[in-house]
């Protein structure tokens, strides 16, 4: 605004100038928002209709009725949602814990004074970082190769250690413990550069007066390195239990949510029921509650967030 | 004396053993990659061959298969346009929310920030099944329109979020002297915080880009022959030919390469970016 300008909207009283900003305000997040919400909030909307209804893409004869909350109660008589709930579970479960302790022992062992200073660690750095960034498809696709029983890598080394070779994603008893254990390798550079990050920032000084005060160092682990952490590993738990509780891709590649049912984790499940066998209103439902499951995950993080930092 | 050759001692064994379990946990980490990029260059019945091969003729089968016999280029270059466009959508719309919500003052600009967070972390599941109806009922499937929209859902709040931290790191007294100078707010946008932003629209152009390139629930679902993308080529490759372990591991690497060396090589302006926008002033 010129100096002129401003003197006459001075003039005017606030009037004017409100209101100017008020359609500054709308130019700048009107087409981004507009965008936003026909891309998010519609199709939510959409399938929340959808699971309110019967609609069943293969058979569209059976029609498009209005069916109420039929489809949720059936959800929860469905044994094979239960077991999918249970098969997330365990998933998310085994996965985050075994990221987490992995993770912080990595980081640990990095942040330690022998290793700390020396160069190798921008190498391991950057090295890390590309397990995160592999696509979730190739990461299943490489480790169906590694794990094959027949002639995968893995069995080979087994083998030269004197142990029989696994069925890996195979067998129903380790298809799902062989899913966590290709998360782990995809997911736990992530933990350990958030908490080598964060071990960075803890403040030397208390380290070295709880030394002189004769502490161990398992005490200071315990005493002064967990609670320090707190805020920053419950952050890194609730994320890395949201993108489980979602995972697809690596499931569908190495097991397709096989053998049977072993490791059919709810976006499996939805993706089964909605694409394969078309019943989509009743996918739609599922796809639901998992959205719930995770707007309650993620109300927890904005407000732990808030609180902590 | 004995002492101290004691504790020396024992702190050899405590060092060595930290570099065994780093050691250990980076082979585990670094093995499958390495295993990847080897068998790609395998023939075929090297591939399934047990015991595995570490030494063996290398061969470019695998790649001239991709390319020749399965059509390669036409995913990559469908990667490639999606990747572009949903990632150049973000930038113009996320950059112009971002700095609303970093400058401007409205009245629920709170409540707003937290909602788009909440954006990025929906599963894809909740997503796909109404994006395949709607777009059926458009006659979109397998179009690039439909595949550059779906991944704006989540490519625009993160850009957004992103965006938004860039620019409330820029100190504004620039703007205010430069709307003192004559410029309107959306002048002062253009020509002076873009500019000053650049790493923060870099990184998060950076962030797109990998997203809609690795993305494989909607692709699969949204595309059809025209416009499938490379995770689409890797599940197919799978599961037609599932004995060609070579090709697989071909399909996975042209896939993974161009993402892990853009990574690698934009690294630095990566993390200059992303710090640059939590430093303030």
């Amino acid at each position: 605004m010129n100096p002129r300008m401003r003197d006459s909207s001075l003039i005017l009283g606030k009037a004017v100038s409100m209101r100017k900003n008020k359609l500054t305000v709308l130019l700048f997040i009107g087409p981004g928002l507009a965008v936003l919400f026909a891309v998010s909030i519609f199709p939510l909307v959409y399938s929340l209709n959808l699971s309110l209804h019967r609609w069943n893409i293969i058979r569209p004869y059976y029609g498009y009725a209005f069916v109420g909350f039929k489809n949720f109660v059936n959800l929860f008589l469905d044994y094979r949602f239960i077991e999918s709930l249970k098969i997330t579970l365990y998933f998310t479960g085994g996965a985050v814990a075994i990221e987490f302790i992995f993770g912080l022992g990595l980081a640990l062992l990095l942040s330690s004074e022998e290793i700390r200073k020396k160069e190798i660690i921008r190498i391991i750095r950057s090295v890390i970082l590309i397990p995160m960034m592999v696509t979730p498809v190739v990461v299943g696709l490489i480790w169906r190769y590694i794990l094959n029983e027949h002639m995968g890598v893995a069995n080979y080394f087994l083998s030269l250690v004197g142990m029989e070779g696994l069925k890996w994603y195979s067998s129903p008893t380790s298809a799902l413990p062989t899913v966590v254990l290709v998360d782990v390798w995809q997911w736990t550079p992530f933990v350990v550069i958030v908490l080598l990050a964060g071990i960075a920032s803890l403040p030397t000084t208390l380290y070295e007066v709880s030394e002189i005060d004769g502490a161990s160092a398992w005490q200071q682990f315990v005493y002064l390195t967990l609670p320090l952490l707190k805020p920053i590993i419950i952050i890194v738990l609730l994320f890395r239990i949201i993108d489980c509780v979602r995972i697809f891709d690596k499931v569908y590649v190495l097991t397709k949510g096989g053998p049977g049912t072993a490791t059919n984790v709810i976006s499996i499940y939805a993706y089964r029921t909605g694409i394969k066998y078309g019943n989509i209103s009743y996918a739609a439902a599922l796809s639901w509650i998992l959205l719930f499951v995770i707007l309650g995950l993620c109300f927890l993080l904005i407000k732990i967030g808030r609180w902590e930092i | 004396m004995k002492n101290y050759r004691k504790s020396h001692f024992s702190k050899c064994i405590k060092s060595l053993s930290i570099y065994l379990a780093i050691a250990a946990s980076m082979a585990f980490f670094m093995f499958p990659i390495f295993w990847e990029v080897i068998s790609s260059f395998k023939m075929p019945k090297d591939a399934i061959a047990y015991p595995p091969l570490f030494v063996f003729n290398p061969s470019l089968q695998n790649w001239r298969y991709l390319i020749f016999e399965r059509n390669a280029l036409h995913f990559l270059k469908n990667s490639l346009i999606v990747a572009g466009a949903s990632t150049g959508l973000t930038l113009v719309l996320g950059s112009m929310v971002g700095y609303a919500l970093a400058r401007l003052k409205f009245r629920g600009r709170k409540t707003l920030t937290v909602d788009i967070l909440t954006f990025r972390m929906l599963p894809p599941i909740a997503l796909v099944l109404p994006f395949f109806l709607i777009m059926k009922q458009l006659d979109l499937l397998d179009t690039y329109i439909a595949l550059v929209i779906a991944y704006t859902t989540f490519n625009l709040p993160f850009g957004i979020i992103l965006l938004k931290g860039f620019f409330t790191s820029i100190p504004p007294e620039i703007e205010d002297a430069a709307m003192v100078d004559g410029c309107s707010r959306f002048m002062t946008f253009r020509k002076i915080i873009l500019p000053l932003a650049s790493p923060g629209l870099v990184a998060t152009a950076i962030f797109c880009v990998i997203l809609s390139w690795n993305e494989f629930i909607f692709a699969s679902i949204l595309t059809g022959k025209s416009t499938q993308t490379l995770p689409v080529l890797a599940a197919m490759v799978h599961m037609r030919y599932w004995a060609n372990w070579g090709a697989i591991a071909s399909v996975a690497l042209i896939i993974a390469l161009p993402v892990l060396l853009f990574t690698l090589s934009v690294q630095k302006h990566l993390i200059r970016g992303l710090t640059l926008g939590a430093i303030k002033g």
